[in-house]
């Protein structure tokens, strides 16, 4: 049997005498949709910018499909088939959608490229991106002016060249944060859409949003690894509900 | 007539000569925020190196090529030991460690050259001069020259414009985290454009060899004048930085041609002479001046 997409080992990390990331293990399973929840403050923005190469570990493993990425840049990941989307919208305000999409897929494909060329003759970029943006309902405002787009629409984009990408493991920093009920709906359902393409690791504060997405979920509460398993089964452990919400019950 | 037309021709072979320095100091801000004073110096170092292999093998071409790929290499170099070290550190500690490679290279050349200024020779095939029309006679190097900077401009633009690899640095330019995070090298980026910023400032020098003194020094006048037009222009706005590299050519080129004209009409002759020449030096600077009342962020910035 192979290798989980991805595989993270006893990861430890501490700034200064606070331990951020205290052994954490976690498994991305193929075509699954996995979320990490915990209470602000838990660290779960350390332990996604060490997985995605921000920050490096004081100790532990990350593996990308077999191969240990531990020591590897995060421009490096990337190539090796980790992308993420981020928490604050970050695509190209000056280009186009069809530039943001095609210089995703240049990011992919840029060692075997000529790189004098001129980018829209490109006709096989070009098709790639196309067809990211088609995933995510972008494709008919391809040549429109970044700029002009909704804020929906840049998280939209923003997911296009993630998968323009063509990633093995997606890692998603709360995709719906800052839209609205209804497109946060059609969020829900395009990153659900997802898990056929790519792994997913999923932060996500909306409990609605963990539910209808996730296979499984993950509870990082004060750097460590608390519980792993089914959405229902992890609601009823009571170890989560204590650390988590306390007595009251949110969910 | 000839005279407001040769006077043109040179403020437009002055405005793109400049263009070349302003670009690589204008991308290399854009793109890493840098301010490098030690880019006039590349100018110097470009100059110095093409009449040294000129006098050396005997040829002009010879040498501008060494010329351009040394200042490629030496921006390579100084990206690599110096100036990568600054990206993260305050204007203030670019523009020290930057001052302080102007010195370094003008030592180094002082040494090199003996002190005494250098007069590089007009390749084979481009002396003298052509005549445009009865009586209109233009040199013929300098004609050379702002074809090939218009060549050299257009191919820049070209490349920014139309490439993947000038998407990268316009993207780079714009937001540098998110181009990682699609999988590029954004050092490497910069360590490109610096050298090719670099390399543009020398082939500025080598192609000015022949039209002035080859000294140390020559780099600061150069550098002064590229961060007018940077400036004028918007920073990192290459766009900006072309159309005021040709309004600072004109301006500089007409005025110093016209101002003692226009002044003989109102002053004595001897008032004139002692008066023009600083007058004239001085319009660059009003021109700044107005553009940065007017538009305090430059001509074409965002």
């Amino acid at each position: 049997m192979t290798e989980a997409p991805l595989v993270v080992r006893d990861l430890s990390k501490s700034f200064g005498g606070l331990n951020v990331t205290r052994s954490v293990s976690l498994d991305l399973k193929p075509g699954e949709i996995h979320a990490l929840i915990g209470p602000n403050g838990a660290g779960k923005s350390t332990l996604i910018n060490l997985i995605a190469g921000e920050l490096r570990p004081d100790s532990g493993a990350i593996r990308l499909n077999g191969v240990d990425v531990t020591g590897l840049h995060s421009e490096q990941r990337v190539r090796s088939g980790l992308a993420r989307s981020f928490q604050v919208s970050s695509v190209l305000k000056d280009f186009t959608v069809l530039e943001n999409a095609l210089l995703a897929v240049v990011g992919r494909r840029q060692p075997a490229l000529n790189w004098w060329r001129s980018t829209l003759s490109d006709t096989q970029g070009v098709e790639e991106a196309m067809a990211a943006l088609e995933k995510v309902g972008l494709a008919r405002r391809a040549n429109a002016k970044v700029a002009t787009l909704s804020y929906g629409e840049r998280r939209h984009l923003e997911l296009a060249m993630a998968l323009a990408l063509k990633p093995k493991v997606l890692l998603l920093d709360e995709p719906m944060a800052g839209v609205g009920t209804e497109e946060g709906h059609e969020l829900t359902e395009l990153v659900s859409n997802l898990r056929t393409d790519c792994a997913i690791l999923l932060v996500e504060h909306d409990m609605d949003v963990v539910f209808a997405l996730a296979d499984r979920v993950s509870v990082l509460v004060e750097g460590r690894m608390i519980a792993t398993g089914a959405p229902a089964e992890v609601r009823e452990m009571e170890s989560v509900q204590h650390a988590y919400f306390g007595t009251e019950d949110v969910w | 007539m000839v005279f407001f037309l040769e006077q043109l021709l040179n403020g437009l072979n002055y405005g793109l000569l400049l263009f070349l320095i302003a670009a690589g100091l204008s991308l290399v801000f854009g793109v890493m925020h840098l301010i490098n004073l030690a880019h006039g110096s590349l100018f110097m170092v470009g100059a110095f190196v093409t009449v040294g292999v000129a006098g050396w093998s005997g040829s002009f071409w010879l040498g501008a090529l060494v010329g351009v790929v040394a200042t490629f290499l030496a921006g390579l170099l100084i990206e690599r030991l110096i100036v990568r070290s600054l990206y993260a550190r305050s204007h203030l500690d670019q523009v020290l460690a930057t001052f302080g490679l102007i010195l370094f290279f003008n030592e180094l050349l002082r040494w090199l050259s003996g002190g005494t200024p250098l007069f590089s020779p007009t390749p084979d095939g481009f002396g003298g001069a052509i005549e445009f029309f009865d009586g209109f006679f233009y040199s013929r190097y300098r004609l050379a020259v702002t074809v090939a900077s218009l060549v050299v401009a257009a191919g820049l633009w070209f490349v920014l414009a139309k490439t993947r690899a000038g998407m990268l640095v316009r993207a780079s330019a714009s937001d540098p985290e998110m181009v990682r995070h699609i999988g590029f090298d954004v050092r490497l980026v910069g360590a490109m454009v610096f050298a090719a910023g670099a390399a543009l400032a020398g082939l500025a020098g080598v192609m000015s060899g022949p039209l002035v003194s080859v000294e140390v020094g020559m780099g600061e006048q150069v550098l002064i004048i590229a961060f007018v037009i940077v400036v004028v222009g918007g920073m990192g706005s290459i766009q900006g930085t072309f159309w005021a590299s040709l309004a600072i050519g004109l301006v500089d080129t007409l005025g110093r041609a016209y101002t003692p004209v226009l002044m003989g009409g109102f002053f004595e002759p001897r008032t004139v002479a002692s008066v023009a020449p600083s007058l004239s030096a001085v319009l660059i600077y009003v021109l700044m001046a107005a553009v940065l009342i007017a538009r305090p962020q430059g001509l074409f910035a965002r």
